[in-house]
């Protein structure tokens, strides 16, 4: 069931009925039979593979659990644990592909498979406390609104809010959804009307400069409107339920810097590898000891910031193959991986620098910096989309060359007609706009949540209407589905 | 040197920009990021002769001096 | 619900579900409006069906239901004015018979007509289901959900297709690249007729052809199976409601590769007690002239339908026994819908005929 479909929208209407209209105590059964529907409509493989990951997890963490006192068992019986849960995505995720098969695989299996992961290994450290109930274990792998595309949350954020029902609070229903409405625009209006530019940049014949980096600017943002539109979507539904998700963009492309920009896009992933692969990495017995001997050759903060640089690097690289079981992902996790790891390291050498210029913080270098952030994530993004690292460097190639003017607009018309420029670009502009707005002021959904009728009801109305008449929907229309579902 | 005053300087070893004698919220309102994080943990470690293992590293543990002394006595013992 | 609720918070529980409620209802009418506009208004399309509902409930007595050989043969002015024959043009381009029996159904909810004459021209379609998008929104002039779902799945193979033109926005909300001023007006107007409109559709164009030679006999084709099953159901239904039904092939130059599956029609009909005039009939002298008549190689032009309909109109009149609403104050639009007409066309001499008695 795909979540652009009428058929969803109907589950929604009717999973958000039932929940309200049962006991309080009953709701958690309302969203424990929901994703189970949901699973099974996705496929046997699905449903499967979540109830074996949910047990796994469930048994798993007990043992752990009681296994306290004795952290080598402890810790020998989560590495297994961990090589199950994480062992069998990976053997799905990349064996198929490597084998050119053709492998259903279950939706959305990357994230739950993470998401149980750090279940299990909070309860290791003794920061979440195994759960003896195992439909509660079962709800918290599966709930069917983070299958498609995540947020991967932590037992501690979601689990309590999963198996205790919520009282119907008119602010979260309303406010959750403006949210919905909002993404389901940006995905049908903006990302679903860009897809067709990323297929005209992935023909074969020589393409002008400016097209090639006016192609790769755009398939940048459809990339952008279409994850955080699902994701909106998904928060924007269960906030209507009353149950928080994490967030997982906080408008990317405000950020100066690019570690700022990995804080900002694709938030519970990088905070997971953050807490679970570099932290511990960073400061294992290993990169003390590494921070130790370089001491002796670098400076104090360079040696320090050894480990954490090296963890970086890794971490950048774990999550480009997360992408995808192909070179290109090596490519991008590289990419950033070398960047994040050296920005680390050159630090003092660029504060000693800036101070020594006389440069400010603040200020007119904020612009540049900007710029230079936008740049590099533009860089990424020709590895991004392309079918291997040889296409990427040739579309690289291909954005610096030919530069000549001529059929300029002619050649744009060829990708859409003027009118779906000027939809797509006054779509845009409103994303911008409400972008900007939210980060002066704080959540735009929240606050129109809290304005009279008079004002909520025409927003509401014409985003919807708006989405309704310019979404890319329909047959005749090739609606992609969400980029990010195939993980 | 009284520990407070151990864990200042250690801190301040590592940034030297911030007052972390008086903020409340380092992390929540982002005055050290995760490289700062990992920096603190190793010259705490350094500091008071301890290890302190990756799993602390919560908002709850590093938002003021005081949680940070906190988590310092625990692994002292 | 909980016991323990306050009344504080009931009340605000009422509050949103009304507000909801509410808000609903306006989405619900922005919705439609939105879709009013998107809507492609054809009067060869759905304005038929949707000007049908216009009329005085029982007031029709004459019901032509067909394609568009029947919206532009069939003069209804010329009817009216000439005999005092209130008939309505159910039609649309290329219906099929699935649709025509689910708009029947449609229209026999508010007309009882004394007669039902039923174009044979989709006894020589051999599509199995409509795949022509234009064609399959013209049932979106039926109001009732049920006829409307049946003349849609009737169209389409799949369910999901079905879906799609049920929903409407599917495949109507690409169409904003074509929304003129006019579109906004409600109700539609009828191709600029307005509303008193009886769903003749006069095409202006003369085109020279040559009458069809063949011969006149009763050799059968088989019609397409799916026709032939809803063909059934219309005369059925024409049983059912104990409404005389008569099947009427309108003349047109390419008979001559239509006339098996016009027989066929015949004899179909002719099991459940129905017949028809066959307006191709050699035999038949109305005046009609292929050179100056048609208006291509299937319609009548103006002056054809002129023709054709004054035939129609007296052979209505010795065949039933139909009132002459001319005069009277409740059929009103049908005089006023002619006397506009005859003010743009002003009555042509058909050739050979002798005046009609008024």
């Amino acid at each position: 069931m795909s979540i652009l479909s009428f058929e969803f929208l109907c589950f929604l209407a009717a999973v958000f009925l039932a929940y309200y209209a049962v006991p309080l105590r009953l709701r958690p059964w309302v969203l424990l039979i929901a994703s189970a529907v949901f699973a099974a409509l996705a496929g046997w493989q699905t449903a499967a593979h979540i109830a074996c990951v949910s047990m796994i997890t469930w048994g798993g963490a007990l043992e752990l659990a009681a296994l306290r006192g004795k952290p080598r068992t402890g810790r020998l019986l989560l590495a297994l644990l961990l090589t199950a849960d994480l062992g069998t995505m990976c053997f799905l995720k990349y064996y198929p592909s490597l084998m050119g098969l053709n492998w259903i695989l279950p939706l959305g299996m990357s994230y739950f498979t993470f998401q149980s992961a750090g279940y299990m290994i909070d309860v290791f450290r003794g920061k979440a406390k195994a759960e003896k109930n195992p439909l509660r274990t079962l709800l918290f792998v599966g709930y069917f609104l983070q299958l498609p595309q995540g947020p991967i949350s932590s037992w501690q954020e979601l689990a309590g809010q999963l198996s205790v029902g919520h009282r119907l609070e008119p602010v979260n229903a309303v406010s959750g959804f403006t949210l919905m409405a909002w993404g389901y625009f940006k995905k049908l209006v903006i990302a679903d009307r860009l897809a067709v530019t990323t297929q005209a940049l992935l023909t074969s014949e020589s393409l002008p400069g400016w097209f090639v980096l006016g192609g790769v600017i755009l398939y940048t943002i459809r990339l952008y409107a279409d994850f955080s539109g699902g994701m909106d979507i998904v928060r924007g539904y269960s906030c209507m339920l009353g149950i928080t998700l994490p967030e997982n963009f906080r408008r990317p492309f405000f950020s100066v810097s690019v570690a700022e920009y990995w804080r900002r896009w694709h938030i519970s992933l990088g905070a997971w590898f953050r807490k679970y692969v570099l932290y511990p990495m960073s400061l294992s017995r290993g990169g003390a000891a590494l921070s130790k001997f370089a001491g002796r050759f670098l400076g104090k903060k360079t040696a320090r910031s050894l480990p954490s640089a090296l963890a970086t690097l890794t971490v950048f690289l774990l999550i480009g193959i997360w992408h995808m079981a192909s070179w290109n992902a090596v490519v991008f996790g590289a990419y950033w991986g070398v960047l994040m790891a050296a920005s680390i390291l050159l630090e003092p050498c660029f504060k000693r620098m800036s101070t020594a210029l006389h440069l400010p913080r603040k200020g007119w270098m904020t612009p540049l910096r900007w710029l230079r952030t936008m740049l590099l994530v533009l860089l990424s993004q020709f590895f991004a989309f392309t079918p291997g690292p040889q296409a990427g460097w040739a579309l690289l190639r291909a954005a610096f060359s030919d530069w000549e003017l001529t059929g300029f607009a002619e050649r744009w018309l060829t990708v859409m007609p003027t009118l779906e420029w000027v939809i797509v670009g006054a779509a845009i502009a409103i994303l911008l706009l409400a972008d900007a707005l939210t980060e002066r002021r704080g959540d735009l959904h929240v606050r129109l949540a809290k304005r009279s009728i008079l004002i909520r009801w025409p927003v509401l109305l014409l985003i919807i209407i708006a989405t309704l008449v310019f979404g890319c929907y329909g047959s005749g229309v090739d609606s992609s589905a969400f980029v990010y579902t195939q993980f | 040197m009284n520990e407070m005053d151990r864990l200042l300087t250690a801190l301040r070893e590592v940034k030297d920009d911030v007052d972390f004698a008086s903020e409340t919220a380092l992390i929540d309102d982002g005055l050290i990021d995760s490289l700062d994080l990992t920096q603190i943990l190793l010259a705490l470690d350094e500091a008071f002769d301890i290890h302190i293992p990756a799993g602390e590293i919560e908002p709850e543990n590093f938002n003021d001096v005081d949680a940070m002394l906190a988590l310092v006595h625990r692994y002292q013992s | 619900m909980n016991q323990n609720m306050s009344p504080g918070r009931g009340r605000l529980l009422l509050a949103f579900w009304l507000r909801t409620a509410i808000f609903l209802v306006l989405l619900a009418a922005a919705m439609f409006y939105t879709l009013h506009v998107l809507s492609p208004k054809y009067d060869y399309g759905m304005c038929s069906m949707d000007n049908l509902y216009r009329q005085p409930d029982n007031s029709v007595d004459v019901l032509v239901v067909g394609t568009s050989v029947a919206y532009a043969g069939v003069n209804t002015n010329v009817l009216y004015e000439e005999y005092g024959i209130a008939s309505y043009n159910l039609c649309s381009a290329e219906q099929p018979f699935w649709i025509s029996y689910y708009a029947l159904r449609e229209a026999l909810k508010t007309q009882t007509p004394r007669l039902i004459l039923l174009d044979t021209k989709p006894a020589l379609y051999d599509r199995d289901y409509t795949s022509s998008g234009r064609i399959i929104m013209s049932t979106y002039g039926i109001r009732s959900l049920e006829n409307r779902i049946g003349a849609i799945r009737a169209c389409v193979e799949s369910d999901a297709e079905a879906l799609e033109y049920l929903l409407m926005f599917p495949v109507l909300h690409s169409k904003y690249d074509s929304v003129t001023a006019e579109d906004f007006i409600y109700p539609l107007t009828n191709g600029g007729r307005g509303q008193d409109w009886k769903g003749y559709i006069e095409e202006d164009a003369v085109e020279f052809h040559r009458k069809p030679s063949f011969t006149w006999n009763s050799v059968r084709q088989n019609l397409n199976a799916r026709e032939e099953e809803y063909a059934r159901k219309i005369f059925a239904l024409a049983q059912e409601e104990n409404i005389p039904m008569m099947l009427i092939t309108l003349p047109n130059p390419d008979y001559a590769s239509e006339h098996m599956y016009v027989n066929a029609l015949y004899s179909i009909a002719a099991e459940y007690g129905i017949t028809g005039i066959n307006y191709n009939d050699p035999s038949l002298h109305y005046g009609l002239r292929y050179s100056t008549d048609f208006a291509d190689w299937q319609h009548l032009n103006v002056k054809g339908s002129m023709t054709l309909s004054r035939q129609l109109g007296a052979d209505l009149m010795a065949l039933f026994d139909l009132p002459d609403r001319r005069g009277d104050v409740a059929y009103e639009s049908y005089q006023r819908c002619a006397d506009k007409w005859y003010a743009i066309y002003p009555g042509f001499e058909s050739s050979g005929i002798k005046e009609v008695e008024p």
